[in-house]
Protein backbone atom coordinates (compact mmCIF):
# COMPACT_ATOMS: atom_id res chain seq x y z
CA UNK A 1 0.00 0.00 0.00
CA UNK A 2 2.80 2.38 0.94
CA UNK A 3 4.70 1.40 -2.16
CA UNK A 4 1.59 2.03 -4.18
CA UNK A 5 1.19 5.47 -2.68
CA UNK A 6 4.74 6.63 -3.25
CA UNK A 7 5.93 4.94 -6.42
CA UNK A 8 5.59 6.83 -9.71
CA UNK A 9 3.41 3.99 -10.96
CA UNK A 10 1.02 4.51 -8.08
CA UNK A 11 0.73 8.19 -8.94
CA UNK A 12 -0.61 7.17 -12.32
CA UNK A 13 -2.87 4.51 -10.84
CA UNK A 14 -4.86 7.15 -9.00
CA UNK A 15 -5.99 8.48 -12.38
CA UNK A 16 -7.01 5.00 -13.50
CA UNK A 17 -5.35 2.72 -16.02
CA UNK A 18 -3.76 4.94 -18.60
CA UNK A 19 -1.00 5.33 -21.07
CA UNK A 20 1.54 5.62 -18.26
CA UNK A 21 0.85 2.04 -17.19
CA UNK A 22 1.32 0.83 -20.73
CA UNK A 23 4.58 2.79 -21.01
CA UNK A 24 5.73 1.39 -17.64
CA UNK A 25 5.02 -2.09 -19.00
CA UNK A 26 7.11 -1.40 -22.10
CA UNK A 27 9.96 -0.14 -19.90
CA UNK A 28 9.78 -3.16 -17.61
CA UNK A 29 10.08 -5.48 -20.59
CA UNK A 30 13.17 -3.87 -22.15
CA UNK A 31 15.84 -5.82 -20.18
CA UNK A 32 14.05 -9.08 -20.96
CA UNK A 33 13.81 -8.08 -24.61
CA UNK A 34 17.55 -7.46 -24.70
CA UNK A 35 18.05 -10.97 -23.37
CA UNK A 36 15.70 -12.89 -25.66
CA UNK A 37 16.37 -10.94 -28.88
CA UNK A 38 19.61 -12.81 -29.69
CA UNK A 39 17.62 -16.02 -29.55
CA UNK A 40 15.13 -14.53 -32.02
CA UNK A 41 18.03 -13.51 -34.25
CA UNK A 42 19.37 -17.08 -34.03
CA UNK A 43 15.97 -18.47 -35.07
CA UNK A 44 15.86 -16.10 -38.04
CA UNK A 45 19.39 -17.14 -38.96
CA UNK A 46 18.38 -20.83 -38.74
CA UNK A 47 15.49 -20.18 -41.12
CA UNK A 48 17.87 -18.46 -43.54
CA UNK A 49 20.34 -21.36 -43.33
CA UNK A 50 17.70 -24.09 -43.76
CA UNK A 51 15.71 -24.82 -46.85
CA UNK A 52 12.54 -23.49 -45.18
CA UNK A 53 10.48 -20.89 -47.06
CA UNK A 54 11.70 -17.62 -45.40
CA UNK A 55 8.24 -16.09 -45.03
CA UNK A 56 6.81 -19.32 -43.62
CA UNK A 57 9.77 -19.68 -41.23
CA UNK A 58 9.39 -16.10 -40.00
CA UNK A 59 5.64 -16.61 -39.61
CA UNK A 60 6.29 -19.13 -36.85
CA UNK A 61 7.39 -16.12 -34.77
CA UNK A 62 3.81 -14.80 -34.57
CA UNK A 63 1.92 -18.07 -35.12
CA UNK A 64 3.72 -20.08 -32.40
CA UNK A 65 5.33 -17.08 -30.66
CA UNK A 66 7.65 -19.01 -28.37
CA UNK A 67 11.35 -19.52 -29.05
CA UNK A 68 11.98 -23.14 -28.17
CA UNK A 69 8.96 -24.57 -30.04
CA UNK A 70 9.86 -22.41 -33.05
CA UNK A 71 13.41 -23.76 -33.10
CA UNK A 72 12.07 -27.26 -32.54
CA UNK A 73 9.66 -26.93 -35.47
CA UNK A 74 12.44 -25.84 -37.81
CA UNK A 75 14.74 -28.67 -36.72
CA UNK A 76 12.01 -31.32 -36.93
CA UNK A 77 10.84 -30.14 -40.37
CA UNK A 78 14.48 -30.18 -41.49
CA UNK A 79 14.94 -33.75 -40.24
CA UNK A 80 11.75 -34.91 -42.00
CA UNK A 81 9.60 -35.55 -38.89
CA UNK A 82 5.87 -36.07 -39.41
CA UNK A 83 3.38 -33.25 -38.80
CA UNK A 84 1.81 -35.25 -35.95
CA UNK A 85 5.17 -35.61 -34.17
CA UNK A 86 5.94 -31.90 -34.61
CA UNK A 87 2.49 -30.92 -33.32
CA UNK A 88 2.78 -33.20 -30.27
CA UNK A 89 6.28 -31.92 -29.41
CA UNK A 90 5.29 -28.26 -29.73
CA UNK A 91 2.16 -28.71 -27.62
CA UNK A 92 4.17 -30.54 -24.93
CA UNK A 93 6.67 -27.66 -24.71
CA UNK A 94 3.84 -25.14 -24.61
CA UNK A 95 2.05 -26.83 -21.70
CA UNK A 96 3.79 -24.47 -19.29
CA UNK A 97 2.00 -21.52 -20.92
CA UNK A 98 -1.32 -22.89 -19.62
CA UNK A 99 0.18 -22.85 -16.12
CA UNK A 100 1.22 -19.20 -16.55
CA UNK A 101 -2.31 -18.41 -17.77
CA UNK A 102 -3.77 -20.05 -14.66
CA UNK A 103 -1.59 -17.80 -12.49
CA UNK A 104 -2.51 -14.62 -14.39
CA UNK A 105 -6.21 -15.18 -15.07
CA UNK A 106 -7.42 -13.68 -11.74
CA UNK A 107 -5.95 -10.32 -12.86
CA UNK A 108 -7.86 -10.48 -16.11
CA UNK A 109 -11.35 -10.90 -14.70
CA UNK A 110 -13.63 -8.06 -15.65
CA UNK A 111 -12.05 -7.69 -19.09
CA UNK A 112 -13.91 -8.89 -22.18
CA UNK A 113 -13.47 -12.48 -23.31
CA UNK A 114 -11.82 -11.23 -26.51
CA UNK A 115 -9.28 -9.26 -24.45
CA UNK A 116 -8.59 -12.28 -22.26
CA UNK A 117 -7.87 -14.49 -25.28
CA UNK A 118 -5.67 -11.78 -26.79
CA UNK A 119 -3.78 -11.56 -23.48
CA UNK A 120 -3.45 -15.34 -23.37
CA UNK A 121 -1.97 -15.36 -26.89
CA UNK A 122 0.76 -12.99 -25.64
CA UNK A 123 1.79 -15.16 -22.67
CA UNK A 124 5.45 -16.19 -22.62
CA UNK A 125 7.99 -16.67 -19.82
CA UNK A 126 9.05 -12.97 -19.64
CA UNK A 127 5.47 -11.61 -19.83
CA UNK A 128 4.46 -13.89 -16.97
CA UNK A 129 7.41 -12.76 -14.83
CA UNK A 130 6.91 -9.04 -15.54
CA UNK A 131 3.18 -9.36 -14.72
CA UNK A 132 3.85 -11.13 -11.41
CA UNK A 133 6.47 -8.57 -10.38
CA UNK A 134 4.12 -5.72 -11.20
CA UNK A 135 1.33 -7.44 -9.27
CA UNK A 136 3.41 -7.18 -6.09
CA UNK A 137 3.37 -3.35 -6.24
CA UNK A 138 0.06 -2.46 -7.91
CA UNK A 139 -3.27 -3.88 -6.75
CA UNK A 140 -5.69 -2.32 -9.22
CA UNK A 141 -6.69 -4.95 -11.83
CA UNK A 142 -7.22 -2.42 -14.64
CA UNK A 143 -3.74 -0.98 -14.06
CA UNK A 144 -2.27 -4.47 -14.06
CA UNK A 145 -3.97 -5.21 -17.36
CA UNK A 146 -2.69 -1.98 -18.95
CA UNK A 147 0.83 -2.79 -17.74
CA UNK A 148 0.51 -6.32 -19.13
CA UNK A 149 -0.55 -5.02 -22.55
CA UNK A 150 2.44 -2.66 -22.67
CA UNK A 151 4.99 -5.28 -21.65
CA UNK A 152 3.52 -8.08 -23.77
CA UNK A 153 3.19 -5.99 -26.94
CA UNK A 154 6.74 -4.67 -26.51
CA UNK A 155 8.03 -8.23 -26.37
CA UNK A 156 5.85 -9.34 -29.28
CA UNK A 157 7.05 -6.50 -31.55
CA UNK A 158 10.68 -6.96 -30.48
CA UNK A 159 10.52 -10.72 -31.03
CA UNK A 160 9.10 -10.39 -34.56
CA UNK A 161 11.75 -7.79 -35.41
CA UNK A 162 14.54 -9.96 -33.96
CA UNK A 163 13.45 -12.98 -36.02
CA UNK A 164 13.23 -10.79 -39.15
CA UNK A 165 16.66 -9.33 -38.37
CA UNK A 166 18.15 -12.82 -38.06
CA UNK A 167 16.62 -13.76 -41.39
CA UNK A 168 18.29 -10.75 -43.03
CA UNK A 169 21.76 -10.78 -41.46
CA UNK A 170 22.19 -14.52 -40.91
CA UNK A 171 24.36 -15.81 -38.11
CA UNK A 172 26.85 -12.93 -38.05
CA UNK A 173 25.40 -11.33 -34.90
CA UNK A 174 25.29 -14.55 -32.90
CA UNK A 175 28.84 -15.65 -33.73
CA UNK A 176 30.35 -13.68 -30.84
CA UNK A 177 28.21 -14.95 -27.95
CA UNK A 178 26.03 -18.09 -28.09
CA UNK A 179 22.35 -17.06 -28.10
CA UNK A 180 21.59 -19.83 -25.60
CA UNK A 181 23.69 -17.96 -23.03
CA UNK A 182 21.45 -14.89 -23.27
CA UNK A 183 18.44 -17.12 -22.68
CA UNK A 184 20.07 -18.79 -19.67
CA UNK A 185 20.91 -15.41 -18.17
CA UNK A 186 17.35 -14.18 -18.70
CA UNK A 187 16.11 -17.32 -16.92
CA UNK A 188 18.53 -16.64 -14.05
CA UNK A 189 17.33 -13.04 -13.82
CA UNK A 190 13.71 -14.24 -13.82
CA UNK A 191 13.97 -17.07 -11.33
CA UNK A 192 16.29 -15.66 -8.64
CA UNK A 193 13.93 -12.95 -7.35
CA UNK A 194 11.06 -15.47 -7.37
CA UNK A 195 12.74 -18.07 -5.19
CA UNK A 196 13.03 -15.79 -2.18
CA UNK A 197 9.78 -17.25 -0.75
CA UNK A 198 10.56 -20.60 0.95
CA UNK A 199 7.86 -22.75 -0.76
CA UNK A 200 8.89 -21.43 -4.18
CA UNK A 201 12.56 -22.00 -3.34
CA UNK A 202 11.83 -25.60 -2.34
CA UNK A 203 9.72 -26.20 -5.45
CA UNK A 204 12.45 -24.74 -7.67
CA UNK A 205 15.20 -26.78 -6.03
CA UNK A 206 13.27 -30.05 -6.29
CA UNK A 207 12.27 -29.34 -9.90
CA UNK A 208 15.87 -28.47 -10.79
CA UNK A 209 17.07 -31.79 -9.34
CA UNK A 210 14.31 -33.83 -10.97
CA UNK A 211 14.75 -32.34 -14.41
CA UNK A 212 17.90 -34.45 -14.92
CA UNK A 213 16.07 -37.82 -14.96
CA UNK A 214 13.22 -35.98 -16.71
CA UNK A 215 15.51 -35.28 -19.68
CA UNK A 216 14.79 -38.82 -20.94
CA UNK A 217 11.14 -37.82 -21.49
CA UNK A 218 10.04 -36.15 -24.75
CA UNK A 219 11.13 -32.52 -25.13
CA UNK A 220 9.36 -30.19 -22.73
CA UNK A 221 7.44 -32.90 -20.90
CA UNK A 222 10.33 -33.59 -18.52
CA UNK A 223 10.43 -29.94 -17.45
CA UNK A 224 6.69 -29.86 -16.72
CA UNK A 225 6.76 -33.22 -14.87
CA UNK A 226 9.75 -32.13 -12.76
CA UNK A 227 8.09 -28.81 -11.96
CA UNK A 228 4.78 -30.45 -10.98
CA UNK A 229 6.62 -32.89 -8.67
CA UNK A 230 8.60 -30.00 -7.16
CA UNK A 231 5.51 -27.85 -6.61
CA UNK A 232 3.47 -30.68 -5.06
CA UNK A 233 6.33 -31.73 -2.78
CA UNK A 234 7.01 -28.14 -1.68
CA UNK A 235 3.35 -27.39 -0.96
CA UNK A 236 2.95 -30.70 0.89
CA UNK A 237 5.97 -29.88 3.03
CA UNK A 238 4.88 -26.31 3.77
CA UNK A 239 1.38 -27.57 4.60
CA UNK A 240 2.87 -30.11 7.01
CA UNK A 241 5.19 -27.49 8.55
CA UNK A 242 2.28 -25.09 9.13
CA UNK A 243 0.13 -27.82 10.68
CA UNK A 244 3.04 -28.79 12.98
CA UNK A 245 3.40 -25.08 13.85
CA UNK A 246 -0.32 -24.89 14.73
CA UNK A 247 -0.04 -28.00 16.92
CA UNK A 248 3.00 -26.55 18.73
CA UNK A 249 1.17 -23.26 19.29
CA UNK A 250 -1.80 -25.13 20.75
CA UNK A 251 0.43 -27.09 23.17
CA UNK B 1 4.82 -29.84 -49.56
CA UNK B 2 3.67 -26.38 -48.45
CA UNK B 3 4.63 -25.56 -44.82
CA UNK B 4 1.60 -23.28 -44.33
CA UNK B 5 -0.96 -25.90 -43.16
CA UNK B 6 1.52 -27.08 -40.50
CA UNK B 7 2.20 -23.51 -39.33
CA UNK B 8 -1.54 -22.80 -39.18
CA UNK B 9 -2.12 -25.99 -37.18
CA UNK B 10 0.70 -25.13 -34.75
CA UNK B 11 -0.61 -21.58 -34.37
CA UNK B 12 -4.15 -22.72 -33.59
CA UNK B 13 -2.90 -25.46 -31.22
CA UNK B 14 -0.62 -23.06 -29.36
CA UNK B 15 -3.41 -20.49 -28.98
CA UNK B 16 -5.69 -23.26 -27.68
CA UNK B 17 -3.12 -24.31 -25.05
CA UNK B 18 -2.58 -20.69 -24.00
CA UNK B 19 -6.26 -19.81 -23.77
CA UNK B 20 -7.86 -23.00 -22.42
CA UNK B 21 -7.66 -21.78 -18.82
CA UNK B 22 -9.01 -18.36 -19.80
CA UNK B 23 -11.97 -19.89 -21.64
CA UNK B 24 -12.79 -22.24 -18.75
CA UNK B 25 -12.05 -19.94 -15.81
CA UNK B 26 -12.02 -16.40 -17.24
CA UNK B 27 -14.99 -15.29 -15.14
CA UNK B 28 -15.04 -17.70 -12.22
CA UNK B 29 -12.61 -18.79 -9.54
CA UNK B 30 -10.05 -21.47 -10.26
CA UNK B 31 -10.33 -24.60 -8.10
CA UNK B 32 -8.51 -23.86 -4.82
CA UNK B 33 -5.91 -26.57 -5.43
CA UNK B 34 -5.08 -25.21 -8.90
CA UNK B 35 -4.85 -21.65 -7.59
CA UNK B 36 -2.56 -22.77 -4.77
CA UNK B 37 -0.25 -24.77 -6.99
CA UNK B 38 -0.08 -22.38 -9.96
CA UNK B 39 1.73 -19.72 -7.90
CA UNK B 40 4.50 -22.20 -7.10
CA UNK B 41 4.43 -24.24 -10.29
CA UNK B 42 5.25 -21.44 -12.71
CA UNK B 43 8.54 -20.45 -10.99
CA UNK B 44 9.35 -24.17 -10.65
CA UNK B 45 8.99 -24.53 -14.44
CA UNK B 46 11.42 -21.66 -15.03
CA UNK B 47 13.86 -23.17 -12.50
CA UNK B 48 13.57 -26.55 -14.25
CA UNK B 49 14.20 -24.99 -17.67
CA UNK B 50 17.34 -23.28 -16.36
CA UNK B 51 18.51 -26.45 -14.61
CA UNK B 52 17.98 -28.46 -17.81
CA UNK B 53 20.26 -26.06 -19.65
CA UNK B 54 22.91 -26.17 -16.88
CA UNK B 55 22.82 -29.99 -16.80
CA UNK B 56 23.28 -30.06 -20.59
CA UNK B 57 26.28 -27.72 -20.38
CA UNK B 58 27.79 -29.83 -17.60
CA UNK B 59 27.28 -32.99 -19.65
CA UNK B 60 28.91 -31.33 -22.66
CA UNK B 61 31.85 -30.13 -20.58
CA UNK B 62 32.47 -33.47 -18.88
CA UNK B 63 31.63 -35.74 -21.82
CA UNK B 64 32.84 -34.05 -24.95
CA UNK B 65 34.96 -31.20 -23.52
CA UNK B 66 32.32 -28.94 -25.08
CA UNK B 67 33.61 -25.72 -26.60
CA UNK B 68 32.51 -22.76 -24.50
CA UNK B 69 30.61 -24.82 -21.92
CA UNK B 70 32.92 -23.87 -19.05
CA UNK B 71 32.77 -20.17 -19.91
CA UNK B 72 29.00 -20.44 -20.19
CA UNK B 73 28.67 -22.07 -16.78
CA UNK B 74 30.92 -19.41 -15.23
CA UNK B 75 28.76 -16.72 -16.86
CA UNK B 76 25.60 -18.31 -15.43
CA UNK B 77 27.24 -18.45 -11.97
CA UNK B 78 28.28 -14.79 -12.14
CA UNK B 79 24.82 -13.86 -13.44
CA UNK B 80 23.16 -15.71 -10.54
CA UNK B 81 25.35 -13.89 -8.01
CA UNK B 82 24.44 -10.53 -9.55
CA UNK B 83 20.74 -11.50 -9.72
CA UNK B 84 20.77 -12.29 -5.98
CA UNK B 85 22.22 -8.87 -5.21
CA UNK B 86 20.27 -6.73 -7.69
CA UNK B 87 17.12 -8.69 -8.77
CA UNK B 88 17.67 -7.02 -12.15
CA UNK B 89 17.60 -8.87 -15.45
CA UNK B 90 19.60 -6.09 -17.09
CA UNK B 91 22.50 -6.30 -14.62
CA UNK B 92 22.35 -10.10 -14.71
CA UNK B 93 22.69 -10.07 -18.48
CA UNK B 94 25.47 -7.50 -18.48
CA UNK B 95 27.52 -9.26 -15.81
CA UNK B 96 27.01 -12.70 -17.37
CA UNK B 97 28.01 -11.63 -20.86
CA UNK B 98 31.02 -9.72 -19.50
CA UNK B 99 32.12 -12.81 -17.55
CA UNK B 100 31.70 -14.97 -20.66
CA UNK B 101 33.77 -12.57 -22.77
CA UNK B 102 36.46 -12.29 -20.10
CA UNK B 103 36.81 -16.05 -19.59
CA UNK B 104 36.75 -16.68 -23.35
CA UNK B 105 39.66 -14.25 -23.75
CA UNK B 106 41.61 -15.78 -20.85
CA UNK B 107 41.09 -19.37 -21.99
CA UNK B 108 41.76 -18.38 -25.61
CA UNK B 109 45.08 -16.82 -24.58
CA UNK B 110 46.03 -19.96 -22.60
Amino acid sequence: MLLQRFSPRAEASSTGPSRSHVVAGVRAMLPFLAGVSPFGVAIGASVAASGFDPLAGWSTSWAIYSGTPQMMTLQMVDSGASSVAIFAAVMAVNLRLAVYAAALVPDWRGASRRWQIFAAYLITDPTYVVARRHATIVAEPAARRAHYVGSALALWCGWLLACAGGLLVGGRLTDLVPPGLFLDLVLVGMVVPMVRRPPVRRAGAIAAALVLPGLVLPAGVGVVVAAVCGAVAALHRSGRASSVGCREERT
Amino acid sequence: MSPWPLIALLGVGTLAVRSVVVVLYGERDLPAAVERISGVLAPAIIAAMLAGSVWSQLALMVGAGGDGSFERLVAIGVGARVAVRTSSVGWTLGAGVAAFALFSCILGAV
